[in-house]
């Protein structure tokens, strides 16, 4: 793990974090779906969640696209507050995020569902569009640009046109991370991108993952129950357990965290 | 360390498959010429009463478009775009009537009324979904007629109004009816021109999505409560325009004419026709138009069986519409003819 000159040497609370998690709390009805969670992430990282099912990592992800507003606590993205923006703002500030369950926009193309990723970064109205102006037209063009290399980079240059209704699982994931991508983030949150993907379909995802750091400079925040993956790749992982952060540091030292071990396996008798 | 991290764009991409879509696309533009060429030259072919009837027509494709930008674009089902289409039969019939504005000027007076008239039931909207919002127009539907009968200081009431018979052009010799014609045509064109210029940019992608999938649509950035409200506005405004030039060509308006079946039809116009389709409001308009008076020759005594009859035919053999069936397979046709092959 010391090939990578970005691994993180000294816990998370290195200089210029670009995420900022602090004490956020979440209940729902009487059970406690994140309690007093708190860690960061520095820019340039791959940064790996993981947890028992229910430990509350999709519920932070919720959080941090603002699809819930946490009880307590607050989340900040290069310094700023996300806890007051509109759900639709956090694309803007440079949040793009893939889901558990398959939410491609199933009656567009790939390249339309990518274009929908570069949303934020267009500027039309449904009046200039009405009135199809050359400042419209042009936009419309670079939009087109974006996408088709957004696909090309995530190796799906050839399915533009397909319908995104009939993919196979690991194109579809492929096309979720490309819209992530077109986003233009410079956080991007993958929620079990590895799920019910085969063996060298998830060889395939960690290189690319690698390569969105690598390449691109996107900090990555990665939800994963691929333990291979997840410890692979990361350069942090923190670990959640019932809502609490239970362990948070290099994958190695995660690793033989007492507390984790606990978490997955149960109590050693 | 930079901020804002771009994949930058491959150059000079547009390859094979922009090729093929060069080559659909004139395929397509010549298909819309020859239509267009068609339709102008139909009237002086057909009877005044023929021609009136196509007229309709065209203004019923316009309505149902609306409807289709709503229903089939935003997925936003309404039963109450009578109410819409009313609102702009009565901005006509009142500024014509009490004001003396000439007849092509109460159109975009139409459209600005029906388009807030929109925004504003689009808000209350928001709140509901599916059939629950269906149920909600309903209401509307079925108040329509009996608010048009209460403001009866406006509305003429129960009488309705007579309106001012447009002259065409002098310098144009044709009859009125030809010319009403010609008048819904050009506005049928700019109402699909503006249609798809909508859905085809960044506005669609926002309607689709929100549509599809809403909580990834808000994740890319989509306010989807503005969307929806916007997708509200400018339905009832394609839909109060089409209202407009009914009673313009038709001289009249009264309540009756307003009823739930209106909004009905308008619903069933565009499932047949195709709810997410541009062209599917055409079909729409000649169902809504021609199959009640054809059920009418076939049976003098049940032709709402007929009716319903042609419906569930047309709904059983083309489900998703006559035009968003039949469409992808002369697409498919026709990148079979073309020139280009894809990919």
């Amino acid at each position: 793990m010391t090939d990578r000159p970005l691994a993180a040497a000294d816990g998370p609370h290195t200089a210029d974090p670009l995420l900022e998690i602090a004490d956020v709390t979440m209940r729902f009805g009487g059970i406690v779906a994140l309690e007093a969670v708190t860690f960061s992430v520095s820019q340039g990282r791959i940064v790996g969640l993981i947890g028992p099912n229910g430990a509350g990592k999709t519920t932070l992800f919720n959080c941090l696209s603002r699809l819930y507003r946490p009880m307590r606590g607050d989340i900040r993205l290069n310094g700023r507050s996300l806890n007051r923006c509109a759900p639709s703002d956090i694309a803007a500030l440079g949040v793009g995020r893939t889901f558990q369950a398959p939410t491609l926009f199933a009656s567009m193309s790939v390249l339309d569902n990518v274009k929908v990723g570069a949303h934020a970064r267009g500027a039309n109205t449904p009046l200039t569009d009405a009135l199809s102006l050359p400042r419209m037209r042009r936009e419309e063009h670079e939009l087109e640009q974006i996408a088709r290399a957004t696909l090309t980079f995530v190796g799906l240059d050839q399915m533009a046109a397909r319908p995104a209704a009939n993919l196979s699982l690991g194109a579809r994931k492929r096309v979720e991370l490309a819209r992530a991508l077109a986003v233009q983030p410079s956080l991007l949150l993958l929620d079990e991108p590895a799920g019910g993907l085969n063996h060298t379909e998830v060889a395939e995802l960690g290189a690319l993952v690698r390569s969105i750091r690598d390449r691109l400079g996107i900090t990555v925040l990665l939800v994963e129950h691929h333990m291979g993956l997840v410890m692979g790749l990361s350069d942090q992982v923190v670990v959640l357990n019932f809502g609490r952060v239970i362990a948070d540091g290099p994958p190695d030292e995660v690793r033989s965290n007492p507390a984790v071990t606990e978490a997955y396996l149960g109590t050693r008798h | 360390m930079e901020k804002r991290h771009v994949i930058a764009p491959a150059t000079g991409s547009p390859g094979g498959a922009g090729g093929a879509v060069f080559g659909s696309n004139s395929a397509q533009w010549i298909s819309i010429l020859a239509l267009v060429v068609f339709a102008v030259a139909l009237p002086f072919a057909l009877s005044k009463y023929h021609v009136f009837e196509l007229t309709m027509v065209m203004i019923y494709a316009i309505a149902v478009l609306g409807l289709n930008i709503l229903t089939g674009y935003n997925g936003q089902i309404s039963l109450g775009h009578g109410g819409f289409f009313a609102a702009g039969a009565y901005t006509a019939a009142i500024l014509m009537h009490r004001y003396g504005v000439p007849y092509w000027a109460t159109l975009p007076a139409a459209a600005l009324i029906c388009f807030v008239l929109g925004v504003l039931f689009g808000l209350p909207a928001l709140r509901f979904e599916g059939p629950y919002l269906a149920l909600v127009t309903l209401a509307m539907a079925l108040a329509t007629p009996q608010l048009l009968k209460y403001f009866d200081t406006w509305t003429g009431g129960q009488q309705g109004i007579n309106l001012p018979k447009p002259v065409p052009p002098h310098w144009l010799e044709i009859d009125r009816d030809r010319w009403l014609y010609f008048v819904a045509l050009m506005a049928l064109l700019i109402a699909i021109r503006i249609a798809a210029n909508i859905l085809h940019g960044r506005t669609g992608r926002a309607l689709i999505a929100t549509r599809d999938q809403p909580i990834a649509a808000v994740a890319m950035g989509i306010p989807t409560a503005r969307y929806k409200t916007i997708a509200f506005g400018t339905s009832t405004l394609f839909t109060g325009v089409a209202g407009a030039l009914a009673a313009i060509v038709i001289g009249y308006v009264s309540p009756e004419g307003y009823s739930l079946f209106l909004s009905v039809s308008f619903l069933v116009g565009s499932a047949i026709g195709g709810i997410a389709t541009i062209g599917g409001a055409i079909v729409g308009g000649l169902f809504i138009e021609f199959v009640p008076n054809l059920a009418n020759d076939i049976s003098d005594a049940a032709p709402w069986a007929i009716y319903g009859l042609a419906m569930l035919l047309f709904m059983y053999t083309m489900p998703r519409g006559a035009v968003g069936t039949v469409w992808p397979w002369i697409g498919k046709a026709l990148m079979r003819m073309g020139p280009h092959k894809i990919e």
